[in-house]
């Protein structure tokens, strides 16, 4: 469970933090090769999954990613194959149909051919299963910490006795907070192997992004190992690096062939909501 | 059990065995006469550590040890001898030696201010002279007088000033010995194995330095006495208690405070040894304004006791025992860890030619952290190092010529490296455990210090190193690309891995002139036990594992070379050292490795190849007003390991091709005295980003090559300023205050430089310095009573 050891670690930091000062600071940097990104997910909802293309950038391109744009991306997961419309022309996001949805248990190939040569390679392809994981989300619950000014959604869920692997999401009124890596919460089954998680802190809130009469969501989505190994590795390159915790820095993986980055994941989702009563909300923040 | 318990005896068996062969010495026929004694401090009785013994006409002389025990071979006839020790008055004496004598020498402190005097620094002499190496000594006298990081003067911090030695991060305590990893040092205090020696993040070594005597360092060269790192020895020696009168010294800093006793149990037979420092940091706490910051604990203890007990002429009894925690923590989690030892010594003569000590020594490291119960989450992590030695030394002076020393070590290691479990009647969580290992290390060493004629002479010798591992085991095993295919499990008892390692010692020196020689040396250690830690701060996580089926022991070979002159008159020494050092099946550990609580952590590791090389230049002055270093050091370290970077080469982290120091104390009047140093050092390699992409709203860097990026040059000055009250005949009570100014300019030297995403602009990434001191001044009294 990395959130666990994460734990102390933020509170070192924050100790640190009381020292040390923090500065911007000018550096020139090379720019490595431009390679092709992939980013998009197949889920167990029905309706329509969206794939990213684009290609990296040097380090200080400071635009949005340019898109990869024209290509032909076909989906198959390994009984049909889908093809997958670029919408709108010249974004580099590729969609499914709307009534399609990922099958537990299936591998999902998705082949990527483009217009023109990124890299050396015009073909690219990444492969990814869909877990077969047969949690069962029951409810959450929200609990105010004081001493850190931090809300944590607690989780109640029962894990099967197989070795699993999840993402956790949560919005509220419909809008996703976890929108990046670092705020999404992930976490093997070690410490929870085939029990009832019993109010597992997940993710967590600031003060001020909970009030009264707000709708919360969470999503857990079981993930294959690769792609929580991604997660974990996106976690730790992207959020700030001390040199008390964590090894070097190291290029994170990716499912995309001859040198690509980013992931292709499959996910089984389940959804569990609670509105936080302004009688609940009053209670919570005693 | 049976097969450890067996072990343990042999270890026994081997331990006592050297008595047989040599109580026969006694009644050898014998062509030399032996001068031997004790050299101490006459005021406290406190032995003295390298002390030296000068033969005028034989223009030849010995060291003493560290216990304070010299012995010379000599012809009958008269001699003039000259015992020195630096600090202290020397004591020339002639003496007509007609039978064996005994001679206990005491030695004044000289007052370095009002004595300009006429030291003729035999005792350097001597260093030049003898066939060692890349050792550095410093007395704890002369560590106090370096400006320090708050005030707390730190043994480990003075050695970071010593050529040749890096620090790791910024104000840590850790450090690198010739481009070694950390974990490649030996840290003992009073021969017990000290695994982290360092409080609050590093910042703080676990030395208090009232308990400290002296400090020896080998950075190359490493005596065959010493066994089990490649990179260097640290050897910390406690006090012994004076053995004259009770006397007291302590002292109340900006962060901690300290006291130490020590006095006669029986005046001239026993004496006692006890300190205790604390810090208060968490007093400051409670005034911050940050309430994440205010209700939290924090500080760290150290306690140290030594007692020892004079038997009889032959016999000499050292009890030791330190204990120091951290202790961090608030309602939410705590975080403690901490070491502990203690060491029982016997000193016995045989006769005044060999000498001998015995030891038992136990030592603990360990750590625990958690979630206490009733809060979300509670859990409780806790690991664990524990030793439990046995050692024999032997120094047996057998003739003028040749001086012997041999031994035995054997160490049971007991390695726990982590379990973690829910707490509370509520928990979710299950207990996830890594298996303990166990493990013997053992070694015999011999080894000759020979003198050829007057100019020549050699030290040869070797160590034979053994190591064991002993089930209960749990081994897991890999295949080609480090996936886990299962796992072996051995029953109690069982030894189930083997390895010896030959490691030969040899060193020489040649002196050009009377004040001038070259010495040369190679050695071979072997490292058994290895550091899980791929970050370069002291994090208390440590996670020690032994080397076994899937790690085989690192070795390094080591060649030095190096030029040595002393100016007597000057009291100035000077010296030139150049080392190539090798290490084979160097550890380093994969992309994104995880180390903790992982039972598969062999899988994590990477094999290769490591090497160094360095020129180290430095000029001592020893006495008199004005007393410090300065040392240049040019040095490269190199690893190469297939699984990382591609198999190219790469930078190591403390690869700092330029190194200064420049460390200074003068004493202007007895009142007061002004210290400063300055290190610079090129920035630390590091691996930055050269290029980026985009998954969902994260911005993610794609790396250069690793360390192919440097980070600004590092320097710093520190000065201090010590203003002593006024001397008077009859007041017991000696006070002083100590001002000092860390990092005195303020350069911003940084700590990490990190990239990330612009949170007010989201496509926009920069680089972001953090910096962790500033001018960071302290006030700190010093008592003496």
């Amino acid at each position: 469970m990395k959130t666990k050891i994460l734990f102390p670690v933020l509170f070192i930091v924050v100790l640190l933090g009381s020292w040390s000062c923090t500065e911007d600071y000018n550096v020139t940097l090379d720019d490595s090769f431009t390679r092709l990104v992939i980013d998009g997910s197949i889920t167990t909802d029905t309706t329509t999954h969206t794939i990213r293309l684009s290609s990296s950038t040097s380090y200080f391109y400071n635009e949005m990613p340019p898109a990869v744009s024209g290509a032909n991306v076909l989906l198959d997961d390994g009984i049909s194959q889908v093809q997958l419309q670029e919408n709108p022309v010249g974004s580099g996001f590729y969609s499914t149909p709307s009534d399609y949805f990922g099958v537990p248990g299936r591998t999902y190939q998705l082949q990527i051919s483009l217009q023109e040569p990124i890299g050396s390679s015009t073909n690219y392809n990444a492969l990814t299963s869909l877990p077969a994981t047969t949690f069962k989300l029951d409810s959450i619950q929200l609990e105010y910490q004081s001493a850190f000014e931090f809300w944590s959604i607690k989780l109640f869920a029962w894990d099967p006795p197989t070795t699993d692997f999840y993402r956790l999401d949560a919005s509220i009124n419909g809008v996703l907070l976890t929108d990046t890596a670092f705020r999404t919460a992930i976490s093997d089954d070690r410490f929870f192997n085939g029990n009832y998680t019993n109010g597992l802190s997940t993710i967590w809130l600031r003060k001020e992004e909970v009030q009264a009469g707000d709708t919360i969501e969470l999503m857990m989505s079981a993930i294959d190992k690769n792609y929580y190994d991604f997660l974990f590795e996106l976690q730790n390159e992207s959020g700030f690096n001390n040199p008390l915790f964590g090894g070097p820095p190291a290029n994170i993986s990716s499912n995309l062939n001859d040198g690509g980055l980013g992931y292709f994941s499959a996910r089984k989702t389940g959804r569990v909501q609670m509105i936080v009563t302004p009688e609940l909300y009053d209670s919570l923040r005693k | 059990m049976t097969n450890i318990f067996h072990s343990r005896i042999l270890l026994f068996l081997l331990f006592f065995v050297p008595f047989v062969g040599h109580a026969a010495e006694d009644d050898a026929t014998k062509p030399y006469l032996t001068l031997s004694g004790y050299m101490q401090d006459a005021t406290s009785g406190e032995m003295l550590i390298g002390g030296t013994v000068y033969v005028r006409q034989t223009q030849s002389g010995t060291v003493s040890n560290v216990y304070g025990f010299y012995s010379l071979r000599l012809d009958k006839g008269t001699y003039d001898l000259v015992f020195s020790y630096v600090g202290y008055e020397p004591v020339s004496m002639q003496m007509h030696l007609k039978n064996d004598s005994t001679m206990n020498i005491d030695l004044q402190p000289i007052d370095m201010v009002l004595k300009e005097v006429v030291v003729k620094g035999e005792s350097v002499i001597e260093q030049v002279k003898r066939p060692q190496m890349s050792v550095a000594k410093l007395d704890i006298k002369n560590i106090r007088q370096i400006p320090a990081l708050m005030g707390e003067v730190d043994v480990i911090k003075a050695l970071q000033l010593l050529p040749g030695v890096q620090a790791t991060s910024e104000g840590g305590s850790g450090f690198s010995v010739r481009g070694g990893s950390p974990d490649q040092n030996l840290i003992l205090l009073d021969e017990a194995v000290v695994y982290n020696p360092s409080h609050l993040m590093g910042f703080f070594s676990v030395f208090n330095n009232d308990a400290v005597k002296s400090v020896e360092l080998y950075k190359g060269d490493i005596p065959p006495t010493y066994g089990g790192r490649l990179s260097s020895v640290v050897d910390v020696r406690m006090d012994d208690g004076n053995s004259q009168r009770l006397t007291g010294q302590g002292g109340i800093g900006t962060i901690s405070s300290r006291l130490t006793l020590e006095g006669p149990i029986q005046k001239d037979r026993s004496s006692f040894m006890l300190a205790a420092r604390r810090t208060y940091a968490d007093i400051f706490l409670a005034f911050s304004r940050n309430e994440q910051i205010k209700d939290n604990t924090l500080y760290f203890y150290d306690l140290n006791g030594k007692a020892n007990y004079i038997v009889n002429d032959r016999n000499r009894l050292f009890f030791s025992a330190y204990s120091g925690k951290d202790v961090f923590g608030n309602d939410n989690f705590g975080l403690g860890w901490g070491n502990q030892t203690f060491t029982m010594r016997w000193n016995h003569l045989f006769n005044s030619a060999l000498f001998s000590n015995f030891s038992v020594i136990y030592s603990r490291f360990n750590y625990n952290l958690g979630v206490p119960d009733g809060q979300p989450n509670a859990f409780k992590w806790t690991a664990q190092m524990l030793d439990y030695s046995v050692k024999s030394d032997f120094t047996w002076y057998a003739t003028a010529n040749h001086t012997l020393k041999f031994g035995l070590l054997g160490t049971f290691h007991t390695f726990k490296p982590g379990t973690a479990e829910g707490i509370g009647s509520e928990t979710a969580f299950n207990k996830i455990e890594t298996p303990n290992a166990y493990a013997l290390e053992s070694g015999v060493y011999v080894s000759n210090e020979q003198q050829i004629g007057s100019r020549l002479s050699l030290k040869y010798g070797f160590r034979l190193s053994m190591f064991n591992n002993i089930g209960k085991g749990t081994v897991f095993n890999f295949d080609e690309q480090f996936q886990k295919i299962d796992s072996t499990v051995y029953p109690k008892g069982e030894i189930f891995k083997t390895y010896f390692n030959f490691e030969p010692r040899i060193s020489l020196a040649y002196n050009l002139t009377e004040h001038s020689s070259l010495k040369a040396a190679y050695t071979r250690n072997a490292q058994y036990v290895h550091l899980a830690q791929n970050s370069t701060g002291g994090t208390p996580l440590d996670i020690w594992f032994a080397s076994g089926p899937n790690v085989k022991p690192q070795l390094g070979d080591q060649f030095s070379l190096g030029y040595f002159k002393v100016f007597p008159e000057k009291k100035l020494e000077a010296s030139v050292e150049s080392f190539y050092k090798f290490n084979h099946n160097a550890i380093d550990f994969k992309d994104h490795a995880e180390l903790l609580l992982n039972e598969y952590l062999d899988g994590e590791l990477r094999f290769g190849k490591a090497w160094s090389y360095g020129l180290e230049f430095l000029l001592r002055l020893t006495e008199g007003r004005l007393n410090g270093w300065i040392s240049y050091t040019w040095s490269r370290t190199f690893r190469e390991i297939p699984q990382i970077n591609n198999g190219a080469k790469y930078p190591a982290s403390y690869d700092r091709p330029h190194d200064v120091s420049v460390v200074l104390n003068y004493n202007l009047s007895r009142r007061l005295t002004f210290g400063a140093n300055w290190v610079y050092a090129t920035g630390s390699p590091v691996t930055f980003p050269t290029g980026r992409f985009v998954v969902g709203s994260t911005i993610a860097p794609v790396y250069s090559d690793r360390n192919a990026y440097r980070l600004p040059d590092y320097h710093r000055l520190d000065v201090s300023v010590t203003l002593r009250g006024k001397e008077k005949p009859n007041r017991k009570w000696s006070g002083e205050w100590n001002l000092s100014l860390y990092n005195a300019y303020a350069r911003k030297n940084p700590w990490v430089i990190n990239f990330i995403s612009d949170p007010d602009q989201p496509n926009v990434t920069k680089a972001e310095m953090t910096y962790l001191f500033s001018i960071v001044p302290a006030i700190t009294y010093n008592f003496k009573f």
